[in-house]
């Protein structure tokens, strides 16, 4: 418990120093040099890496931005064009041997990619889940090979699971599961869940007029799914 | 509604959670209650008991009671339907609302020439079969007889037997 109050004081005594150093024209000679003494002791006690330092890294992670998007290009574009950060955390490191980055130091470097023009990008699901994507791989075309998966006679009576898309795709199930649910949301599937598991189907909902429920419309996709559901029961 | 109840597909069923698809499921399902219920004639909905619209055997689906619920209630908000019980497991359905009932009343008395006539030959004499009024819940009937006597088209009076009353129209 010493050490853990040495560790709060040297603490405090690091966001003083933050705060101090945002501070306006402090340049008077005296507390410069106190501020010194400061970083000194601190760096003595190995316990926090001082301000100065964190400026630097930021042309670290310039570096490593760059170097990440060569790097992740054919990976990527081999699966299919999107794979998990989790993945390419895992390749780059490997790729790196002894000087791994840590998952703060990706996340930073991915973000990045925006000031650049580089042909790939970082992208969040819904979910939560991330990935790193070609952006040649964009959500529209997704959705276009969906939809057509979705409208194929089987599917519309039995619909699609995550692995019929990733097969489809030519993507991770799990990643194609994401792009089903974010179709999903876009109103462009429907699902059912059953002991299972879950399934999607091409939007029945948007084809049935509710002003006239009782009357499928006549070359809609409703009316091929009764002539389907017809024939199969 | 017959091809939609031919073969529901699952995915009516399945409660959907992107809420402008759940909106349409919902609607629809509100379209399929009081259909079903017109041409069925029922106007009670038990959410503890097996309800044939609710259940689909050809495609081993039924509606949980989540979903059950969910309907009724847009029903309910809509003043189509009506609770009960407190704890929401039983519904009345009002298929036509208590006003379009009575106006439909006045409308079959006035056809009919019938300016006296008893409770029970409302809901089940001659002159009502395939009409909407054949096999009307008593208390949906009294709830819009009272609605035409507070509008005086109508007076509700004991009859000569001791269980049945009688009803005298003025149209």
């Amino acid at each position: 418990s010493k050490a853990k109050e040495m560790m709060e004081l040297a603490e405090k005594m690091r966001q003083k120093l933050l705060t101090n150093s945002s501070a306006q024209s402090n340049s008077n000679d005296e507390e410069m040099g106190s501020k010194q003494d400061m970083q000194d002791l601190l760096l003595s006690v190995g316990i926090v890496s001082p301000v100065t330092k964190e400026t630097a890294g930021a042309l670290y992670h310039q570096q490593l931005s760059r170097q990440l998007a060569d790097f992740v290009r054919v990976p990527v574009e081999r699966a299919g064009g999107m794979m998990a950060l989790v993945d390419v955390y895992c390749l780059f490191n490997r790729a790196r041997g002894t000087e791994l980055i840590s998952p703060e130091d990706l996340l930073q470097a991915c973000s990045l990619w925006e000031k650049f023009d580089v042909p790939v990008m970082l992208r969040k699901f819904d979910s939560g889940v991330k990935v790193i994507q070609t952006k040649t791989h964009s959500d529209d075309e997704v959705f276009a090979r969906i939809s057509s998966l979705a409208q194929k006679p089987d599917a519309l009576l039995k619909g699609i699971s995550p692995s019929d898309a990733a097969f489809t795709l030519g993507i991770a199930p799990a990643l194609a599961k994401e792009h089903l649910l974010n179709a999903e949301n876009k109103g462009l599937l429907c699902r059912d869940v059953s002991p299972d598991g879950f399934r999607f189907y091409i939007n029945l909902f948007n084809e049935i007029d509710l002003q006239n429920i009782h009357l499928p419309k006549a070359h809609g996709l409703y009316h091929t799914w009764i002539s389907l559901a017809t024939a199969a029961h | 509604c017959k091809f939609l109840l031919h073969s529901i597909p699952k995915v009516l069923t399945c409660l959907q959670p992107v809420r402008e698809t759940r909106e349409k499921q919902v609607q629809l399902w509100k379209e399929l209650i009081l259909d079903y219920c017109r041409s069925q004639k029922m106007y009670i909905i038990s959410l503890e008991e097996d309800f044939p619209l609710f259940s689909n055997p050809k495609i081993e689906r039924s509606l949980s009671y989540e979903a059950k619920e969910v309907f009724l209630a847009a029903l309910v908000s809509e003043g189509r339907a009506e609770w009960i019980d407190k704890s929401h497991k039983k519904c009345l359905i009002l298929w036509l609302r208590i006003q379009d009932w009575a106006n439909y009343i006045l409308d079959f008395v006035k056809e009919n020439g019938l300016e006296v006539t008893t409770i029970e030959d409302i809901r089940s004499g001659i002159e009502t079969h395939g009409t909407e009024l054949a096999g009307i819940d008593r208390g949906v009937l009294m709830r819009a007889l009272r609605l035409l006597e507070q509008k005086g088209k109508a007076v509700i009076f004991k009859g000569s037997s001791a269980d049945d009353e009688g009803v005298k129209f003025s149209v």
